[in-house]
């Protein structure tokens, strides 16, 4: 038989199509899909004895109580002591604040600035650059201002100390969370701090405050939630908005407008409560005169009123979404004003006053406290920005009009930033879980408390603990601010707290938290480290003697004659601890990107008839402009977003998640235009198609 | 065996109480932290990212609440659809805790098992695990990586199962099934996840499974899901079984 070329060439496309039926070329298919597998890269994450370590979660102003395990000296994972007296548990954020030490965004050592690019420098050169920015703005006869987003620390003591060295210092705080409580608490006769009689409370107003994803302390909020009647107030379908009894969806900016407006209907139907000044303030402001301004129907408006007197004791909160920054002063002042009118200041269930936390300099020094929106503009020759972080958004363009011509920035941030980015020489701080640090009452709490957190892990070598830099900067400026450490100062705190005899220790046990007997300051420094807390005592609710927090005449001739609304308006929003200096862990995709619970600042929203009109498409790439910049982002149609607006988070910026990202979405902060009181809720922005 | 069937331990289970949920993804990121799942590359999204645990937002219509619905391998007990169509026997029932488990250095990467699970809770690596910076250092011991071209889910923490049957025996043992809790149990702050033994009458687990408003999603098709939900509100209950009336609406 003659075997011909076409033969062997159907033998071997015959074999070919038959082996396509074997197992072989699949098998080696799945062989080479395995060799291309990087299993060498995969990491093996060494054993090791196993420990669990008492800590604090300071990523936002709720202070959570936490257990570290670690695994030899590494911190692996993080659980939120669920059985903690003042409300247990911890959020997404917590569960990952060991991953910070190690984030891609985390600064190596202190720098300065050379042009456009870092420099590595030794601390001594880095503070030596401060001190002649200091001597500098002395001469220029500008102010040296330290910016603490988290007041009360013994690091604020340490800054004020320094500050009262300095004749031209200034010690600025921001807007937080019980900023309607900060107000109450200045037009008190005698003031103290206030809080929430929250476990009595019926109602809870909260206007934009985040109340029910994270605000005060949660575990405490979680507790009386079932007995309590939520309204959440709120220009979109926050999460809070979605967990509330009722959402009352207005415009952005009728916060005051309406508050005024329920106080305008509690007064009329209750009668002589109040003086002719708050009668006169409320003038202009009956639901049907304020119904356009808050975006509510007159009914509404009346339906709500009634329903805070029926549910009283009722309580009415400001403080502001942490993305949206906080509320104008004079909303503050009218959602105030509605709480005084609503009978709920000084009373069980309602706004109590709490007694200070003992030691630190509490509040007698001689560098007072201002407020951000107080600081004159272009008066500070030198910003000195804490590490502290409350994980609220601080917009640049909030600080810049602040700064003089050639002002010097130092940023003590451990991590790489919006801000950092703006400064002349960063100096970082330890990172969460390498330093000391304390727990404070939050926003709301009716009574004072304190806790204290040991470092988990030692500090990054080119870390810089901030009392220590405090103490380097002063003996290069030739001032006395005293030797003590960080440690010490907190020791000092709790002998001084201690030495009140008010309160009561509890100690973290195999069982959970015991009160402890009286054990000496030094005893009650060591509880305290291993995860104890101290816990004033309770004071029955007091009557308080206070002046009407009246709105500026200015405000209310601006509320009662708005200017004509135009265009869409910016809603900027982040969850709590998202939006401030302190990336959170990349893990944060899962939240953020690999499932949509929380939207992330890569992504737009609209409603849909807004979007019909703009000829915007559901996932179309759109550009977002303001006269302060423009960004990028995915649109989303929301059909819960009501028209005219724009929802754009403004944290946890793109590059926390992805650091080295190419991607031109950065949320909604670089867009923002911040008004001369330093908030930045009036933003107007144009979409397009990219 | 039949899967659904104990051999002489337990029937480990689970009950979510979606009122108490507040969608705060605290369950998630534990979980993701527990297990060593990676953050996600730029390019993933919510049908390619890895969620063992992942929680949708659903609205109704009229309704002022919203509701979230955490999801996770839902542990089928009977005709468990994974078990059944995997080629290379990477899915396994554990008859003695009724724990369907992922065993990664079978899995060949054909996602069958993918398209047959009805509740959507299995992820496919896609990309080469990457932890960036320095948070490799973070991983835990008791818990392997996984490569890239495998399925992985939920297990139901096993490993934590692992060491307390570990600690039970050298203690001297005892025929009760070990008790022990895994990642998102622990991290709810709203305390709306209880687990537990499903075979044992006494267990707060077992009680709340079989009381009024408890549910299994996707009853209908028999899966004998060891995860079970429980809510006071219709709505939430029809949208999250799949059998909304058209007035509702999930995210997630």
């Amino acid at each position: 038989m003659l075997l011909t070329r076409r033969d062997v060439l159907w033998s071997l496309g015959g074999g070919l199509a038959g082996a396509a039926f074997t197992p072989v070329p699949w098998k080696l298919l799945d062989d080479v899909a395995i060799w291309t597998q990087r299993r060498h890269s995969l990491p093996v994450p060494p054993r090791g004895e196993v420990t669990y370590r008492p800590a604090a979660c300071t990523l936002c102003p709720a202070g959570c109580a936490l257990r570290v395990r670690c695994v030899g000296p590494r911190p692996v994972a993080v659980s939120g002591e669920v059985r903690h007296p003042l409300g247990g548990g911890a959020c997404a954020l917590g569960l990952t604040v060991h991953h910070l030490a190690g984030h891609p965004l985390r600064l190596a050592g202190p720098s300065v600035r050379a042009g456009e690019r870092w420099e590595s420098v030794a601390l001594e050169a880095a503070v030596g650059g401060v001190a002649r920015a200091v001597a500098a703005a002395r001469a220029a006869g500008t102010r040296v201002m330290v910016l603490d987003r988290r007041p009360g620390r013994v690091v604020s003591a340490a800054w004020r100390d320094l500050l009262a060295s300095l004749p031209q210092g200034l010690y600025a705080t921001v807007a937080g969370e019980g900023e309607t409580l900060a107000t109450l608490q200045g037009a008190l006769a005698r003031p103290a701090p206030l809080g929430i009689d929250l476990e009595k409370t019926r109602a809870l107003v909260s206007f934009g405050a985040p109340v029910l994803e994270g605000w005060g302390r949660p575990g405490r909020m979680l507790a009386a939630r079932r007995g309590l009647r939520v309204v959440q107030v709120d220009a979109w379908r926050s999460p809070s908005a979605a967990l509330a009894d009722e959402w009352v969806s207005i415009v952005p900016g009728g916060e005051g407008p309406l508050a005024l407006a329920l106080a305008h209907v509690i007064v009329r139907d209750t009668g002589d409560r109040v003086g002719e000044d708050v009668r006169s303030a409320l003038r202009g402001f009956s639901p049907r005169e304020a119904a356009p301004l808050a975006g509510v129907e007159p009914d509404g408006i009346e339906r709500l009123a009634q329903a805070l007197v029926r549910h009283a004791p009722a309580v009415a909160i400001g403080g502001g979404d942490p993305g949206a920054g906080p509320l104008p002063r004079d909303a503050e002042r009218a959602i105030a004003l509605l709480d005084l009118v609503l009978g709920s200041v000084g009373r069980e269930g309602g706004i109590v006053a709490r007694r200070p936390v003992p030691g630190a300099g509490a509040e007698a020094t001689a560098v007072p406290r201002i407020a951000l929106g107080d600081v004159p503009a272009g008066s500070v020759g030198v910003l000195l920005l804490d590490g502290g972080d409350d994980g609220r958004a601080l917009p640049w363009a909030v600080l810049r009009p602040l700064l003089a011509p050639k002002a010097f920035v130092a940023s003590l941030s451990p991590f790489d930033g919006v801000l950092a980015r703006q400064a002349d020489v960063l100096v970082p701080a330890p990172a969460p879980l390498e330093a000391w640090d304390e727990v404070l009452p939050t926003a709301g709490a009716s009574v004072a408390s304190y806790a204290v957190s040991a470092p988990v892990v030692p500090a990054a070598p080119g870390a810089t603990d901030t009392v220590a830099f405090v103490r380097v900067l002063a003996s290069a400026l030739g001032v006395e601010v005293g030797e003590a450490t960080h440690e010490e100062r907190l020791r000092e705190r709790v002998a001084a707290i201690h030495a009140t005899g008010r309160g009561r220790l509890l100690t973290r046990g195999e069982g959970g938290y015991a009160e402890a007997p009286a054990p000496g300051a030094d005893g009650a420094w060591e509880a305290l480290v291993a995860g104890g807390c101290w816990i004033d005592d309770e004071t029955k609710p007091e009557a308080l003697d206070l002046r009407p927090p009246l709105p500026d005449a200015e405000a209310l001739r601006k509320w009662r004659k708005p200017a004509p609304a135009e265009g869409l308006r910016l809603v900027a929003f982040a969850a709590r601890g998202t939006a401030g200096t302190t990336p959170p862990s990349p893990l944060l995709t899962k939240l953020y990107q690999e499932s949509d619970l929380r939207p992330a600042a890569t992504t737009a929203a609209m409603g849909p008839a807004t979007a019909e009109r703009l000829g915007l498409a559901d996932g179309q790439p759109v550009h977002i402009e303001t006269p302060g910049g423009g960004v990028r982002a995915a649109l989303r149609i929301d059909p819960t977003l009501p028209p005219d607006r724009v929802a754009l988070a403004a944290g946890p910026e793109p590059t926390a998640l992805h650091p080295g990202t190419k991607s031109r979405a950065r949320g909604a902060l670089p867009l923002v235009e911040a008004a001369a009181d330093g908030t930045w809720r009036e933003t107007r922005v144009r979409v397009r198609e990219a | 065996m039949d899967a659904g069937r104990k051999a002489d331990g337990a029937r480990y289970g689970m009950v979510i109480d979606l009122d108490k949920c507040n969608g705060c993804g605290a369950c998630a990121v534990a979980c993701a932290v527990e297990n060593n799942v990676p953050p996600a590359p730029e390019r993933a999204n919510d049908r390619n990212g890895i969620t063992w645990m992942r929680v949708h937002r659903l609205e109704a219509r009229g309704e002022a609440r919203a509701a979230f619905l955490p999801l996770m391998c839902q542990h089928c007990g009977e005709k468990t659809p994974c078990v059944s169509v995997c080629p290379q026997n990477a899915v396994e029932v554990d008859p003695a805790t009724g724990i369907v488990a992922q065993i990664p250095v079978r899995c060949l990467g054909c996602r069958y098992c993918m398209a047959a699970c009805p509740y959507h809770a299995r992820s496919f690596n896609w990309w080469d695990p990457d932890w960036p910076g320095r948070l490799a250092d973070t991983l835990n011991p008791e818990v392997s990586t996984r490569t890239r071209g495998v399925v992985e889910k939920c297990t139901f923490c096993s490993h934590r199962l692992q060491a307390a049957q570990d600690a039970q025996a050298a203690s001297g043992g005892g025929t009760k099934a070990p008790e022990y809790t895994p990642a998102c149990v622990g991290a709810c702050p709203a305390g709306a996840i209880v687990f537990g033994d499903l075979d044992d009458p006494e267990s707060e687990v077992a009680r709340l499974a079989n009381a009024p408003g408890s549910f299994r999603l996707l009853e209908r098709l028999g899966t004998g899901a060891k995860v079970h939900y429980r809510t006071g509100r219709d709505w939430v209950r029809r949208l999250a079984d799949g059998r909304a009336e058209g007035d509702g609406r999930t995210h997630g």
